[in-house]
């Protein structure tokens, strides 16, 4: 790059220096073109007054009239560019002449048009009456000095030198602006590759933070869950063992939080937009949300009852409202009232409708800059171990993902208001369904035959014995290729299979190939990637995202065999 | 050669400056190419080329232009010389000796020199009366009346025009003619 740049000023430098010769020779021929006219026009006026004279001297040399030839050549004496002028006879002797200025007359001259001989310019011209010759007039004027033509020529030819100069100059000054900005682009070039060098080592700092943190609280929840089971197990009163499950779920729930948020953070989270009233999913979200804070916190609701719909993840939704709601008690240690509002706003995102969800806390506060930076992934004032930075970043994903706008008002001591808007989805809501996780699902035990396809002996277990409680009898295959050889449609009523599987087929695969066979077999495929539910869902296939709980997966089961026939 | 040139110039002007009193007193032949007489020729031979005649002045379209001298044999002789072969106003030039005893020989000249002999002149006006003839008398030879009139000024050779003369006789004379005149009377 710099040396084509710098083949590039050179060519700037000689393109100005060639106009600026150019200007100059052009001018050069000009000069040279107006100094020739002058030369002809002055050589014309010459002959012309050679011919006068001879005209007049005529009848003086016919008639060796000297006087007459005389007052002839006074008269041309006045003028003062004839240097010398001089009559001669037909054998072309001299009759009379003058010299004013130069050389002596000739002796003897012969006819010839005006030349230029040194610095003046000669002509003799003959002198005839009809066919008699009577002589020759000589005349020998002053060629213009140089002096007097360069001064002819100085005031133009400074003008013309000057715009040659200042198209030189112009093109010098250009090649080096040139030659600046070409430095300033290098420079800007090698900055940004050190501003990204700085980035990446700050997103290195920052996931070994994440790695910490999360690393952290993944083991708090896993002492408090095994520990709470070792309790459990050991415990035979009512009152304690209902109290360490709570213990246990609320550890479990804290960690599928995290990896919610994390997959969030990764865009890798599976989206399931539907639908719903936001009213209705609040009030649903409420127990979920009590158990989340603490007793010395009250949440209020201040809820528009004729609230839009709205297209969103609704389990992203209520994640984006816990980790707000969480954030709000953490600001009120002393405890304190979160107040949720939500209601319409005309043309509120880009001159579209959107509905407002505003939860707002009577905590500390935060600083402007704490604001600037709350959505960036990582971003914490709380201890290590204490917050992972990951909450605001996940509402901010989400609500954006959503096509929707989030913005945080606050002071330092003044509370802080966090709103949400989401566009407005212009079908109405569906008749709520119910929520499997939230409303129990029908309990009645069921008989089907599941061909459990699973690598993961863990999950194959803790899946087996989920379908055990639901009344299945469970034929469990660790690969695909095993599944489709022993495969038999008599002795199986659904299939339920990993997706992501070592192998010579994956789950999907393996799904393709058993609906090729058997078109009308339920088939339930599990992943926790959203690339591959995604696939899945285009395919036609029931997905279920990992991790479920067995409410889901009833429902889920129930669903598909209930379509299915 | 340039030298030669030079002492011919300048015994040419002495000639001018003493006048024919000096060329009749001297008859060295040296002196007989600046001659009075030959000048007088060449000025008659000249003339023809200074003025205009009308058509009706020669007897056919090829006619010479004749130039007649009366009484000067010598002129006559150096003008012959400078004519033959010459031409003047398209037409070629031929000198012609006439007899003044004989007026009615001159009617078809153009240029007439009444050199000398002033008894006849009268005669030879009458006989031209108006015809196209450029007269030319000579007041050194005692002849008077011509349309032009050689006098001597300062001891050179000049003439006087009578141009009311010209006009009666049809000419058209120069402009170049008249001013190199003595004197031009209307
Ligand atoms: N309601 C609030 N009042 C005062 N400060 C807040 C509030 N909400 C967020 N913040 C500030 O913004 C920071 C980032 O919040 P965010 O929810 O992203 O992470 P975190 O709460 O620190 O950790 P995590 O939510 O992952 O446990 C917080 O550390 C806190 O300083
Ligand atoms: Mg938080």
């Amino acid at each position: 790059m710099s040396t084509s740049g710098g083949r590039l000023f050179r060519d700037y430098r000689m393109t100005t220096g060639v106009l600026a010769v150019l200007l100059l020779a052009v001018s050069l021929v000009l000069a040279w073109q107006a100094e020739r006219q002058a030369g002809l026009e002055r050589s014309r006026q010459i002959n012309v007054q050679a011919q006068i004279l001879a005209e007049g001297v005529a009848g003086a040399l016919a008639f060796d009239d000297r006087s007459t030839a005389r007052e002839l050549l006074n008269a041309l004496e006045l003028n003062d560019d004839i240097q010398a002028a001089g009559v001669y006879g037909a054998q072309g002797e001299m009759i009379a002449g003058y010299v004013k200025q130069g050389d002596p007359l000739p002796r003897h001259v012969r006819p010839h048009p005006p030349a230029i001989a040194g610095l003046a310019l000669s002509v003799v011209e003959p002198v005839t009456q009809g066919t008699l010759k009577l002589g020759n007039v000589y005349i020998r004027a002053t060629v213009e000095p140089w002096t007097r033509r360069i001064s002819r020529y100085f005031g133009i030819g400074a003008v013309l030198v000057m715009a040659a100069l200042l198209v030189a100059a112009l093109g010098a000054s250009y090649s080096s602006a040139t030659a600046a900005n070409q430095r300033l682009q290098e420079e800007i070039a090698a900055r940004e590759a050190v501003e990204s060098q700085l980035r990446q080592a700050q997103k290195m700092e920052a996931i070994g933070q994440l790695t910490g943190s999360v690393a952290h609280d993944f083991n708090n929840m896993l002492m408090a869950a095994s520990s709470g089971l070792e309790l459990l197990e050991k415990s035979a009163d009512p009152q304690r063992t209902e109290r360490l499950k709570r213990g246990i779920r609320e550890a479990l729930d804290r960690g599928a939080r995290l990896t919610q948020q994390l997959l969030t953070f990764a865009r890798r989270a599976p989206l399931h937009r539907e639908v719903f009233d936001i009213r209705q999913r609040l009030a649903n979200l409420s127990s979920l949300l009590e158990r989340s804070l603490r007793e010395d916190v009250v949440v209020e609701y201040d809820l528009d009852p004729a609230l839009w719909a709205v297209e969103v993840d609704p389990s992203q939704f209520d994640v984006a409202v816990v980790n707000i709601a969480v954030n709000a008690r953490d600001a009120m240690p002393k405890g304190g009232v979160i107040r949720i509002s939500a209601r319409n706003l005309d043309r509120a995102i880009n001159g579209a409708d959107a509905v407002s969800i505003a939860i707002a806390d009577e905590g500390g506060g935060m600083t402007p800059e704490q604001i600037e930076r709350a959505f960036e992934p990582f971003f914490t004032t709380k201890g290590v171990g204490r917050g992972t930075g990951l909450g605001l970043s996940q509402v901010y994903g989400f609500v954006h993902g959503a096509g929707g706008t989030v913005a945080i008002e606050s002071r330092p001591g003044m509370g802080t208001t966090v709103q949400i808007l989401l566009p407005r989805q212009e079908h109405a809501a569906p008749v709520a369904e119910p929520e499997p996780a939230i409303a129990p699902a029908d309990d009645a035990p069921v008989h089907w035959r599941v061909l459990l396809v699973e690598d993961d002996d863990a999950v194959a277990e803790f899946v087996e014995q989920m379908l055990d409680e639901l009344g299945c009898t469970v034929c469990r295959q660790p690969r695909a290729e095993d599944a489709l050889r022993s495969f038999d449609r008599a002795a199986v009523d659904l299939v339920l299979s990993d997706m992501v599987m070592p192998g010579m087929y994956n789950g999907l695969e393996m799904a393709r190939e058993l609906r090729r066979r058997c078109s009308d077999l339920p088939i339930l495929l599990m992943t926790g990637y959203s690339s591959a539910a995604n696939s899945a869902t285009g395919e036609g296939f029931a997905v279920l995202s990992k991790p479920f709980t067995m409410a889901t997966l009833a429902a889920q089961l129930r669903e598909l065999m209930s379509s299915d026939g | 050669m340039t030298h030669a040139r030079a002492l011919r110039w300048r015994v040419f002007a002495c000639a001018k400056i003493f006048g024919t009193a000096l060329v009749l007193m001297m008859a060295a032949p040296a002196l007989s190419a600046v001659s009075e007489a030959e000048i007088k020729a060449a000025y008659l031979y000249k003339l023809a080329s200074f003025v205009r005649w009308p058509d009706s002045a020669f007897v056919e379209p090829a006619a010479p232009l004749r130039i007649c001298i009366a009484g000067r044999p010598d002129v006559y002789h150096v003008v012959d010389g400078l004519t033959r072969g010459q031409d003047a106003a398209g037409r070629h030039l031929s000198a012609e000796s006439v007899n003044p005893a004989r007026p009615d020989t001159v009617a078809h000249c153009q240029i007439l020199y009444l050199g000398e002999g002033e008894t006849a002149v009268p005669a030879m006006l009458a006989q031209i009366a108006q015809a196209p003839v450029l007269t030319v008398t000579d007041r050194a030879g005692g002849t008077h009346g011509g349309i032009i009139e050689f006098v001597l000024v300062g001891g050179n050779i000049r003439f006087t025009i009578h141009r009311q003369s010209s006009e009666v006789h049809q000419l058209v004379l120069s402009s170049k003619l008249l001013a190199v005149a003595v004197s031009v009377e209307p």
